[in-house]
């Protein structure tokens, strides 16, 4: 199965495809929302991981852009927080329609299996 | 109006008067002293404010007729009614005479200033004070001014002298202290409580990075302790096949870069937090504004699109980072604010100019010459022409009670100000606000350099020259050494240290910045004087209030320079120096 790892932070990026590909995943990365967008209407993926502050398309925008699109794939949203805290933009990432949420940082077990539980429904 | 007439009214009061007092101390009491004599000198005064009355024109009313008297006795009600001290000093900085703010101010128990040396009463020194203008207007023979703090009196003032001046010598000066005291420390305060409400910005984009490298960190070690293989666990590991070592090699790495992140981020924070109100050195403001602008996208609402635009070669400016920074931070803030929760742009950019006549007809405080600009543009709300005028007035403000002092934009203009940078607004309602700051381009190279030897006293002294940054060493030995100095450069105090114990040839001026890791130039003076008891020592320092005078004279420091140091200013006084000694010696 493969997943769509998206982040701006090139370290938070290689950790995801790390993680994602100990539990056996294939991963595809992008630095941004609007390279995420591309690359999933290029190849659709299983499931979305996404970052929410990022400098080109934010996470926000993606998620929402990818519900309209693809209305049953999973996606998690991850954040670091800005001015006011991650607390305040995971919620918002939920609404949209994110299926599980995490503040970074995060443990990666919790990540791992969160990504086996929702794909396990498939 | 009216306080603009009242201002010129007192600035032409004051020159009357200093004129008037000066013509009578320097002309008219030398000639009838002369002519009579016999007259004894008046008695010096009892006490409380008789002494300062023994100091008008009473003293010598026997000599003077009726007209003249009046004259005297007008012009010294006028000197007294100069709110600031006022002094008259002769060539040795005696002071001759002085007005009611000035003895109030000096005066010990009520006993006459006059007849004492200045730096006696301002300092409780037995040498000139080596913050003092006077040593700059004996050479320079114009006008200088200087804001100096006293510890002895526990004030700090705008200090300025004019030198009085027959047949081209220096006979005596004319010497001014405002007392801003209060207005410094309330300047200070605020300055801190603008930098507190940036650090607040400021937190929300190191929170976002530094949950990223703790992510990095803790992700990693996770990865490393869930699939190395132990006895407990070998049965146990969720996903996955175990390790490679160049794997367990990839884990540690990206660790270590994490904690190389958080180094530099917290580096970034101190720099910030520093409490300096000036540490000006020549730098390269792109990565500055670069940054700035990256850790501030993070603490953006996600409907702002934010665009920096920084060109290649953009050159350097003379500025203090973290004031520079706040200056970034508080006009993004700012424009984020006009925007509110509507989708918008600010674009961020630097670019370099030589400005023309077309931008001087246009800011007016702009000199001619080389500049970098910082341009931060927004989309939003915009201003209308009223708002537009007062929003550099303190405590002005748009935003609702309990959202922002409104002293933002009042503290980042003395900031720019103090940059030598010139702030433009331009600004339309509903169509958006562009802020300009220009700050003076550094020049790559002193490209008059031979020019300026010809006409700057010259030596052939080895001086000892300390900076803890190398492109100033460079520089300067290149400048002392075209001057022809023997220059020893030391880029840390050690460094010094080590010539000065090495004694192989005699060191004759140490120059020292100030502000340098593990030594202070103080400490560093201290140091030297005591392994060369006498050496003459020239201390720069971009922050005069950090340092007591009584300090710096036990230190051995004979004069002080503010940083960015005048080479002009730096020649003379190495000649002003240096000959003294050789007068000592003898």
């Amino acid at each position: 199965m493969r997943i769509l790892v998206i982040d701006d932070d090139d370290q938070m990026r290689t950790l995801l495809r790390q993680v994602m590909e100990w539990a056996g995943y294939e991963v595809v990365e992008a630095g941004d929302g609007r390279e995420g967008m591309q690359k999933q209407r290029k190849q659709p993926v299983d499931l979305v991981i996404t970052d929410l502050i990022m400098p080109e398309q934010e996470g926000l925008e993606t998620i929402s852009s990818l519900k309209k699109e693809y209305p049953g794939l999973k996606i998690i949203a991850i954040s670091g927080g800005g001015r006011i805290g991650p607390e305040a933009y995971l919620p918002a990432a939920q609404e949209l329609g994110a299926d599980k949420v995490f503040s970074k940082p995060f443990d990666v077990r919790e990540l791992a299996g969160a990504v086996k539980e929702l794909l396990s429904h498939e | 109006m009216n306080s603009s007439v009242l201002t010129l009214g007192l600035l032409f009061l004051t020159a009357y008067a200093v004129f008037s007092v000066l013509y009578y101390f320097v002309r008219i009491r030398p000639r009838l002293q002369s002519e009579n004599a016999a007259v004894p000198a008046p008695a010096p005064p009892a006490s409380g404010n008789e002494a300062h009355a023994g100091t008008k024109a009473g003293g010598t009313a026997q000599t003077m007729s009726p007209v003249l008297q009046r004259a005297l006795d007008e012009w010294q009600y006028t000197f007294d009614a100069i709110i600031d001290p006022v002094l008259v000093l002769d060539s040795e900085l005696r002071i001759i005479k002085g007005n009611r703010a000035a003895f109030q101010i000096l005066s010990v128990n009520g006993s006459a200033i006059e007849g004492k040396q200045c730096y006696q009463l301002f300092a409780g020194a037995d040498t000139p004070c080596p913050f003092c203008p006077m040593q700059t207007v004996r050479f320079e023979k114009k006008p200088h001014g200087q804001e100096v703090t006293h510890r002895y009196l526990g004030r700090t003032f705008s200090v300025s002298c004019s030198p009085l001046c027959e047949d081209d010598q220096v006979v005596g000066y004319v010497f001014s202290a405002k007392d801003i005291s209060h207005q410094r420390n309330l300047e200070k305060r605020l300055v801190h409580a603008h930098k507190l409400e940036s650090i607040a910005t400021l937190a929300g984009g190191i929170a976002h990075d530094f949950n990223n490298i703790l992510g990095a960190i803790l992700g990693n070690a996770d990865l490393l302790l869930y699939r190395l293989p132990s006895k407990e666990r070998v049965e146990k590991v969720p996903f996955g096949p175990p390790l490679k070592l160049d794997e367990i090699t990839e884990h540690i790495q990206a660790i270590k870069r994490a904690g190389v992140r958080a180094k530099d981020l917290v580096a970034q924070i101190l720099a910030f937090s520093r409490q300096s109100a000036n540490q000006r050195r020549n730098l390269l403001i792109a990565p500055l504004v670069k940054e700035s602008c990256r850790l501030l996208r993070s603490s953006l609402p996600s409907t702002i699109d934010m665009t920096v635009a920084v060109p290649e070669g953009i050159g350097m400016i003379h500025a203090d980072p973290s004031q520079l920074q706040q200056v970034v931070m508080h006009l993004c803030t700012n424009a984020a604010q006009s925007l509110g929760h509507n989708a918008g742009v600010i674009e961020v950019s630097l670019r370099e100019i030589e400005t023309g006549k077309a931008e001087q007809l246009r800011y007016h405080d702009l000199a001619p010459g080389r500049y970098v600009v910082l341009t931060i543009k927004d989309t939003g709300k915009g201003m209308s022409p009223e708002t537009l005028e007062r929003i550099f007035d303190p405590f002005f403000t748009t935003r609702e009670v309990g959202k922002g002092s409104g002293m933002g934009l009042a503290v980042l203009h003395g900031i720019i100000v103090a940059h030598d940078g010139v702030v433009d607004v331009t600004s339309s309602e509903r169509m958006g606000t562009v802020f300009t700051v220009f700050f003076p381009r550094v020049p790559d190279g002193s490209d008059n350099e031979e020019e300026q030897r010809k006409v700057l006293p010259q030596g052939s002294e080895t001086i000892l020259f300390v900076d803890d940054e190398e492109d100033i060493v460079t520089m300067r030995t290149r400048m002392l050494s075209h001057l022809g100095y023997r220059v020893l450069p030391a880029t840390s105090p050690e460094q010094a240290l080590e010539y000065c114990a090495k004694g192989e040839k005699r060191i004759d001026l140490l120059i020292t910045d100030h502000t340098m890791p593990r030594m202070t130039g103080l400490e560093l003076a201290a140091k030297v004087s005591a392994m060369q008891p006498g050496l003459p020592i020239i201390l720069c320092s971009g922050y005069s209030e950090a340092l007591s005078q009584e300090e710096a004279q036990r230190a051995g420091v004979r004069r002080f320079l503010a940083k960015p140091v005048d080479m002009r200013l730096l020649a003379f006084a190495i000649r002003e120096i240096l000959p003294n000694r050789n007068e000592e010696e003898q």
